[in-house]
């Protein structure tokens, strides 16, 4: 009795009207461009203090954006993972994150290039796929 | 390690049931990243720490206070990401979990005594920003002895948070334990609804399952 009790009042919980969802519908932007590039190492520096930093701020920064489109990014722990091994490369200063159009925008340090293949290396040892890069 | 200060260890946080459940969330994480989760519910408390080698491949040493079979198992724990589907709104993974260690208490005989212990685990998930879908079927085993397992959570997230804001989910969780001794107030099948938080590195699970248990689980990655 207490268990049926107990999965009828999640049903509610979990039909209750509190909790409809917000569909959007996210097309898939973008196409994939190739790009001149530079190698660069795998070195480690210490992430910047904000793990957030406003997309804003990062595209200000013209001419040292790669805005990637990405594949499975759905979740705050997914974000985390591509920040952390993207702020790993030599050539990033920042990253920022949109969970909502599925893209993480890359300031590349002054001087610094990525190529499109080293992105999309980052990005699949983050655990995810590349779907498009755009540079500004 | 003495059983009690496993329980103190254990008393940092908590999970459902045997937790090798559907409860550890993602039991794989990003390269040469560490990951400490804490799990409990009245009679079972676990602690797992692990190291991400890999994008596939996680390494771990886990303590599980079984207080329904009285015992505590040490050893060490293999999380390996079989398949990885990645959609433009949607993820899903299939994982496989394996461990290996000993088995220490008195197993409700009154005889203390250690066994070889060892699990195996499938786990598979699909979610996106706003729905999640989870299943898990395993087997523990300890000398002379094999229980199994099998779990499911659904759960929805009532708003799509950005990174780094406070994402919540509601979910349900439903274990089937067929081994369960219920004569020592264990049940064959238990049903938790719970709520989920979550933000930056940490992550927080808090429910009250149909046994009268509640559950608390954590989770922090660096």
């Amino acid at each position: 009795m207490k268990l049926i009790s107990t999965l009828t009042a999640s049903i509610v919980l979990l039909a209750s009207p509190a909790f409809a969802q917000d569909h959007q519908d996210h097309g898939d932007h973008g196409e994939k461009h190739e790009h001149e590039s530079h190698d660069h190492g795998d070195g480690h520096h210490e992430d910047m203090a904000s793990d957030e930093m406003a997309s804003s701020e990062i595209e200000a920064a013209e001419g040292r954006t790669v805005t990637v489109k990405v594949n499975g990014m759905v979740c705050d722990f997914c974000a985390r993972s591509l920040t952390k091994v993207l702020k790993k490369k030599d050539a990033v200063e920042d990253v920022a994150i949109s969970l909502e159009d599925k893209t993480v925008t890359i300031l590349l340090k002054e001087g610094s290039a990525m190529s499109d293949e080293e992105i999309e290396k980052a990005v699949k040892n983050a655990g995810y796929n590349l779907a498009a890069i755009e540079r500004a | 390690m003495s059983s009690r200060l496993v329980r103190a260890l254990c008393a940092l946080g908590a999970a459902a049931g045997f937790s090798l459940t559907i409860s550890e969330a993602r039991p794989v994480s990003y390269p040469e990243a560490w990951t400490v989760q804490t799990f409990n519910e009245a009679e079972r408390n676990a602690l797992l720490i692990h190291y991400t080698t890999t994008p596939k491949a996680a390494y771990g040493l886990r303590i599980e206070d079984r207080g329904y079979d009285d015992h505590v198992f040490y050893g060490g724990q293999h999380n390996r990401l079989l398949k990885r589907w990645n959609a433009p709104d949607s993820q899903a993974n299939l994982y496989l979990k394996l461990g290996a260690g000993v088995a220490a208490g008195d197993f409700n005989t009154g005889d203390t005594e250690s066994k070889a212990a060892g699990f195996a685990q499938i786990a598979a998930d699909w979610e996106n920003r706003h729905v999640f879908f989870s299943a898990a079927a395993g087997t523990y085993a300890v000398e002379g002895a094999m229980m199994t397992e099998q779990s499911a959570r659904i759960g929805v997230a009532p708003y799509a948070a950005e990174f780094g804001a406070l994402h919540t989910w509601v979910m349900v969780q439903v274990d089937h334990r067929p081994e369960v001794d219920e004569t020592l107030g264990a049940e064959e099948l238990t049903v938790t609804p719970l709520l989920r938080f979550f933000k930056g590195p940490a992550l927080m699970e808090i429910g009250y399952s149909s046994n009268d248990e509640p559950l608390f689980n954590f989770t922090y990655r660096f």
